[in-house]
C-alpha cells in the first residue's frame, strides 16, 4: 500500500508535482496515466526516496521507504528500462542487486526464467535490445518477491507477446494480493489492465477513480444520425443539442440528447433516418479531454 | 488502514533484510564482474614492476642511451630508482576509483542501486571497502614485486642496494601503498560528487596529481609553506625517501593526508545523502 499525501516536487521554477494525494491500494492494478512530463515519473522516484519532496510525504507500508529494514521485500521498481551497466552480464547485474538483501543467486536465476532472459543470462547487458532490457527491469523489480511492484512504462518497447506476457504477470501479481502500480501515458494500455485510475497532468492528480466508474462517465452523450436531411434536422435541433455537427452531407453528430429524442424530432419533422447510432467516446478521447488543458498550459507555461 | 498481512511476504520479509555487510558483498561482486577491474590491477602490476626493473636496469647502465653511464638528472637512491613506476600505480589507481565511484551514475544503475540500499551511507562505505579490497593487495604486491626485483637488477650489477629491513626503505614501501589506496579513495569520492568519470578523472589527475607539482615548481618559495599541505605534498612525507625540508614532517604529512581523504568522503557522503538520485 502506497500512500501518498501533498507532495510537491519543483525544478527551479517548474512545478514538476503539485500537492498530490492518492492511494494505492493492494489486490488491484493501479494505473497512472499521464502525457509525457505530466509528473509520473517524478512521482515514483518520490515514492522510492529517490528524489526528495519539497512537501508533502509518502509511506509505503505506512513507512518512509528510507527507513525500510526489508526495502526489496517492500517495493521493487522498474523506473528505467536502461539502467544496467553495458559491460555487465544480466546475472550479475541482478546478483549484485540481490546480494544487498541476502537474495540467493537460485532467486535470480528463477527471475530469469520468469522473464525469458535465461539463454542470455550470461551476455554483457550492453548488447540488449530495448524490449530485452526492459524484461531485465523487471527482472530487478520482480526479485525480492515484493509486496508492491512498481512500474514506469513497464510496456515501452515491448513486442505484442511481451506485452500481453506483462499483463499476465501484473494481473497475477495483484490477485496474489499484491500492490500493483504502473504507468503509462496510453490509455489504450491502461484499459487493458488497470482495475484503478488516476490520472495526472501537470503535476496535477485530474482524476483518481475506478476504471469502470471512468469508462461510465466518458461515455459522453453522442449520437450520429444518418439522414438525407440532416442539415435540416441539424437546424431544428439546434436550440436543444448541446452540440451538433455536419461531418458530412448527411451525417451528423449530435450531443446532449438521447437517440429517442432525436428520432422523436425526425419524425414531427418528417425528416427520414437512415441510421441512428449512440456512440460512446473512446477512453482515449476522454482521457485527451481531460489532461488537454493541462497539456496547453504547460506548453505555454514552458514558453513565457 | 488496510495492510496487506499475507503470510507469505511477511515469511519471506524477515530473511531479506537489508544489512551493511551485505551491501559490501555486493559491491565486490559489481567490481569482480567487470573485465575492466582485472585489466586495470593487471596493468597496474605489470607498469610497478616493470617500470622498476628498467629504472634499476637503466641506472647501472645495463640499458643505455648510448653514453654508457646512467641517464643525467636520474635519481640515484636505489628505493627510489626501484620505485619509479609508483607515479603510474598512482594514476591507475586513481582512475579505478573514479570508475568505482561514478561509473553508475555514467549508466544509471544508481537509481537502481539506491532503490535497493536506500541507506546511502551504506552504499558509499561499501564502495570504499570493495574499492581498498580490491587496491591494497595488488598495491603491496606490486610495491614489494618492483622492490625485490629492482633490487636484484641492483645488486646482479654490483650497484649499491637497499634491504627490506631498512626503515626508511619499509617507511617508503608502506607509505607509497597507503598513498595509491588513498588516492583511489579520494577518486571514488570525486567520482561520486561529480557523477561524471570524465570530470572526475580530469579532477584528480589535474588538480590531484599534476596542478600541486606544477605550483611548487612555479610559484616563488614564498607559497610553499601553503602549497605543502596540498594531497601529494604532504604525502611526499611517507613516499619520498628523503623527506625535503620545505615539507610535512612524516606526522602532520600522514596528519594532512589523512584529513584529505575525509574531507573528500564527507564531501560525497553529504552530496549522496543530500541530492535527487
Amino acid at each position: 500500500m502506497i500512500e501518498v499525501s501533498n507532495l510537491t516536487k519543483r525544478y527551479g521554477k517548474v512545478t514538476a508535482v503539485d500537492d498530490v494525494s492518492f492511494t494505492v491500494n493492494p489486490g488491484v492494478v493501479t494505473g497512472f496515466l499521464g502525457p509525457n512530463g505530466a509528473g509520473k515519473s517524478t512521482t515514483m522516484r518520490m515514492i522510492l526516496g529517490l528524489d526528495k519532496p519539497d512537501a508533502g510525504t509518502v509511506l509505503v507500508n505506512g513507512l518512509s521507504y528510507r527507513a525500510a529494514r526489508t526495502p526489496v521485500a517492500e517495493i521493487g521498481a522498474l523506473l528505467e528500462a536502461k539502467g544496467f551497466d553495458r559491460a555487465r552480464s544480466a546475472r550479475n547485474h541482478l546478483r549484485a542487486l540481490a546480494s544487498t538483501s541476502g537474495i540467493s543467486t537460485k532467486r535470480v536465476d528463477e527471475v530469469l526464467g520468469l522473464v525469458g532472459l535465461s539463454e542470455i543470462a550470461n551476455s554483457k547487458a550492453g548488447g540488449f535490445s530495448l524490449g530485452m532490457g526492459q524484461r531485465l527491469g523487471i527482472a530487478v523489480a520482480l526479485l525480492g518477491d515484493p509486496r508492491m511492484v512498481m512500474l514506469d512504462e513497464p510496456v515501452n518497447g515491448l513486442d505484442p507477446d511481451g506485452v500481453l506476457w506483462i499483463r499476465n504477470l501484473l494481473r497475477q501479481l495483484a490477485d496474489e494480493g499484491r500492490t500493483v502500480f504502473l504507468s503509462s501515458h496510453l490509455m489504450t494500455e491502461m484499459e487493458l489492465i488497470a482495475d484503478q485510475l488516476i490520472i495526472i497532468g501537470r503535476g496535477r492528480i485530474m482524476a483518481d477513480t475506478s476504471m469502470r466508474e471512468f469508462i461510465a462517465a466518458s461515455s459522453a452523450n453522442r449520437v450520429r444520425v444518418v439522414s438525407p436531411g440532416a442539415a435540416e434536422l441539424k437546424n431544428r435541433l439546434e436550440t436543444r443539442a448541446n452540440e451538433s455537427e455536419l461531418v458530412d452531407s448527411g451525417v451528423l453528430v449530435v450531443s446532449g440528447l438521447s437517440s429517442a429524442e432525436i428520432g422523436q424530432e425526425a419524425f414531427a419533422a418528417g425528416i427520414v433516418l437512415h441510421e441512428l447510432t449512440p456512440l460512446s467516446a473512446s477512453l482515449e478521447e476522454a482521457f485527451m479531454e481531460l489532461t488537454r488543458d493541462s497539456v496547453q498550459f504547460h506548453t505555454d507555461g514552458a514558453a513565457a | 488502514m488496510t495492510i496487506d498481512t499475507s503470510h507469505k511476504f511477511e515469511v519471506d520479509a524477515l530473511k531479506l533484510k537489508l544489512t551493511f555487510g551485505r551491501v559490501v558483498k555486493s559491491e565486490i561482486l559489481k567490481l569482480r564482474s567487470l573485465r575492466s577491474t582485472w585489466i586495470m590491477m593487471l596493468a597496474m602490476l605489470a607498469l610497478f614492476i616493470a617500470f622498476g626493473a628498467l629504472a634499476a636496469l637503466s641506472t647501472t647502465g645495463q640499458i643505455s642511451d648510448g653514453s654508457g653511464g646512467p641517464p643525467e638528472g636520474f635519481a640515484l637512491d636505489p628505493v627510489t630508482t626501484v620505485l619509479a613506476g609508483g607515479g603510474f600505480a598512482v594514476l591507475v589507481m586513481s582512475v579505478f576509483g573514479v570508475i568505482s565511484g561514478a561509473r553508475e551514475y555514467n549508466s544509471g544503475m544508481i537509481r537502481a542501486t539506491l532503490s535497493f540500499v536506500p541507506r546511502r551511507l551504506y552504499v558509499l562505505w561499501a564502495k570504499v571497502i570493495a574499492l581498498l579490497i580490491f587496491v591494497i593487495p595488488v598495491t603491496v604486491i606490486a610495491a614489494f614485486g618492483a622492490f625485490v626485483l629492482g633490487m636484484a637488477v641492483l645488486s646482479g650489477a654490483g650497484s649499491e642496494t637497499v634491504a627490506l629491513s631498512d626503515p626508511d626503505a619499509q617507511r617508503v614501501l608502506l607509505g607509497t601503498a597507503v598513498y595509491i589506496a588513498g588516492l583511489a579513495i579520494i577518486g571514488l569520492a570525486l567520482g561520486i560528487a561529480m557523477r561524471s568519470m570524465p570530470g572526475a578523472i580530469a579532477t584528480v589527475i589535474g588538480g590531484v596529481l599534476i596542478l600541486p607539482a606544477l605550483l611548487t615548481a612555479l610559484l616563488p618559495e614564498s607559497w610553499r609553506s601553503v602549497l605543502k599541505f596540498l594531497p601529494s605534498n604532504a604525502a611526499a612525507a611517507f613516499t619520498e625517501v628523503e623527506v625535503r625540508v620545505d615539507m610535512l614532517a612524516l606526522g602532520p604529512g600522514i596528519t594532512v593526508f589523512a584529513a584529505w581523504l575525509a574531507l573528500s568522503l564527507a564531501v560525497a557522503g553529504f552530496l549522496l545523502v543530500r541530492r535527487d538520485a
